[in-house]
């Protein structure tokens, strides 16, 4: 019941959209407003992914390596 | 008389266009930029689970990071290389063998790998592929990836998929001069009298996909899913068990782990100079660890040129139903392991960022594009303490 209403809420947000016209876009155009992290959040994210048992989405640390302290 | 001056002067406006339009291209043509990146990074770290004891034991760890980013673009095209090093001073691997202070105290893992991007200008898509290299003392890795990005302008959306693939070999003796090559794996030094495992190389496979939206003119949605399956020696070689027996052993794992991971971000404008990003993941794999993690970054623009990155990360993590502590194990299970990141806990990370782009960039008379430092302290419930320290160096230059 709980995974329906999570998705009925992500849909209506999805659908909820507005057209947003190319001369609107200068906010969601900033280069801070990307999705993509920096170097330094990246070490943070590698860091984690040795530290942690779960893998952050979008971490650079993809192979083994020991990790082992 | 009008008719042919109206033609003759249309068919000049032509010429005139198609020239300028030619000229634009050969300008186009021409356009190249070459962007470089240095970055060191810096982590400290103490504690006293570590898993070459067994659980208990210092954890005490420096690593010094450099490395170093070039990319080049040429209008459709970009090739990019990074190389860099660790430098690993670690109290924990120290007692891998039995006498203190030897040459496992200091490690470097040194790394490498370029890619080459294509842009597709027609379909609005970029594709790129990769390879690169890891390697270590007791590891080297074989990476690979390739990926697509592919806008949708009239839904505001960007799609991307990505694949990674890593061949790892974990025998060390590539790296010492009295060895020619990659000889065995590295236990324990009381744990050397037997090979403990069949396998010495681990193979892992991701599958990273992403979406994000545009909701509305100060609002992007991004979802992002990932798959990774993982198979061969998933253990550590050198991680102590001690069973509540006496009896001593290496970590057994099982050779294949499949993980599944779930991001959301949401990166909003507000009141004009703050951004908020922030993010839910939520992670499961067949070794039973569940993981839930929220954050969030503000990015303060203070000025045009200087910005504030406060940022704050909670995880929560339930154990691998293969862990247990220190003389807790028993050793008639098949699997077991005492590395307390598989255990139970909670992280809390803080930090804050400093970005400077310099003033003089903006009128490209700087080298410096932008400069970033980062600070971030990450506890750990179980007594982990660790500072993160980060500091960059970007530069552009474009050619016309």
């Amino acid at each position: 019941m709980k995974k329906l209403l999570y998705s009925v809420l992500f849909l209506a947000v999805i659908s909820s959209c507005k057209a947003v016209k190319p001369y609107e876009r200068q906010y969601v155009s900033d280069p801070e407003m990307q999705m993509e992290n920096d170097t330094g959040k990246n070490f943070n994210h590698y860091v984690q992914s040795i530290r942690e048992g779960a893998t952050p989405v979008g971490g650079t640390k993809g192979s083994g390596g020991c990790g082992c302290n | 008389m009008n008719k042919k001056l109206l033609m003759v002067g249309s068919l000049a406006f032509i010429q005139l266009m198609a020239r300028a339009q030619a000229k634009e291209n050969a300008v186009k043509e021409r356009v190249s930029k070459t962007e470089i990146e240095m970055v060191y990074n810096h982590y400290l770290q103490d504690g006293d689970n570590s898993a070459v004891t067994g659980g208990v034991g210092t954890e005490r760890l420096t690593v010094y990071g450099p490395s170093f980013t070039l990319k080049r673009t040429w209008q459709k095209h970009a090739l990019s290389f990074n190389i860099g090093a660790d430098v690993i001073s670690s109290a924990s691997t120290d007692n891998i063998d039995a006498i203190m202070s030897s040459a496992s105290r200091l490690d470097t893992r040194t790394y490498g790998f370029t890619t080459y991007e294509r842009t597709l200008e027609k379909s609005k898509m970029s594709i790129y592929g990769g390879i690169g290299f890891s390697i270590e003392s007791d590891y080297f890795s074989f990476g690979s990836k390739i990926g697509l990005v592919k806008e949708d302008t009239e839904r505001l959306a960007t799609y991307s998929a990505q694949f990674q693939m890593f061949i790892d070999d974990l025998r060390w003796g590539r790296l010492d001069d009295d060895h020619n090559g990659p000889e065995k794996l590295i236990y324990p030094s009381e744990l050397r009298f037997k090979e403990w495992y069949d396998v010495s190389k681990r193979n892992s496979f991701n599958l990273k996909l992403g979406y994000s939206k545009i909701i509305n003119k100060k609002t992007i949605l991004g979802v992002y899913p990932e798959l990774t399956y993982q198979e061969g020696l998933l253990e550590t070689p050198f991680h102590r068990v001690y069973f509540s027996d006496g009896m001593l052993g290496v970590e057994q794992l099982p050779n294949e782990r499949w993980k599944g991971a779930l991001a959301l971000k949401l990166n909003s404008f507000v009141l004009g100079n703050l951004i908020l990003k922030n993010g839910l993941q939520g992670y499961a794999d067949n070794f039973g660890i569940l993981g839930f993690s929220m954050e969030n970054e503000t990015v303060i623009k203070l000025k045009p040129e200087l910005q504030l990155l406060p940022n704050f990360r909670f995880y929560t993590q339930k154990a691998s139903k293969y862990f247990d502590e220190f003389m807790q194990h028993d050793s008639a299970d098949a699997f077991f392991t005492s590395d307390f990141d598989l255990s139970n806990f909670q992280t809390y990370n803080a930090g804050l960022g400093l970005k400077v782009i310099p003033h003089n960039n903006i009128k490209r008379k700087s080298i410096l594009n932008t400069m970033v430092f980062r600070y971030n302290f990450m506890y750990r419930s179980n007594g982990l303490r660790a500072h993160i320290i980060s500091i960059s160096f970007q530069t552009e230059k474009n050619k016309g």
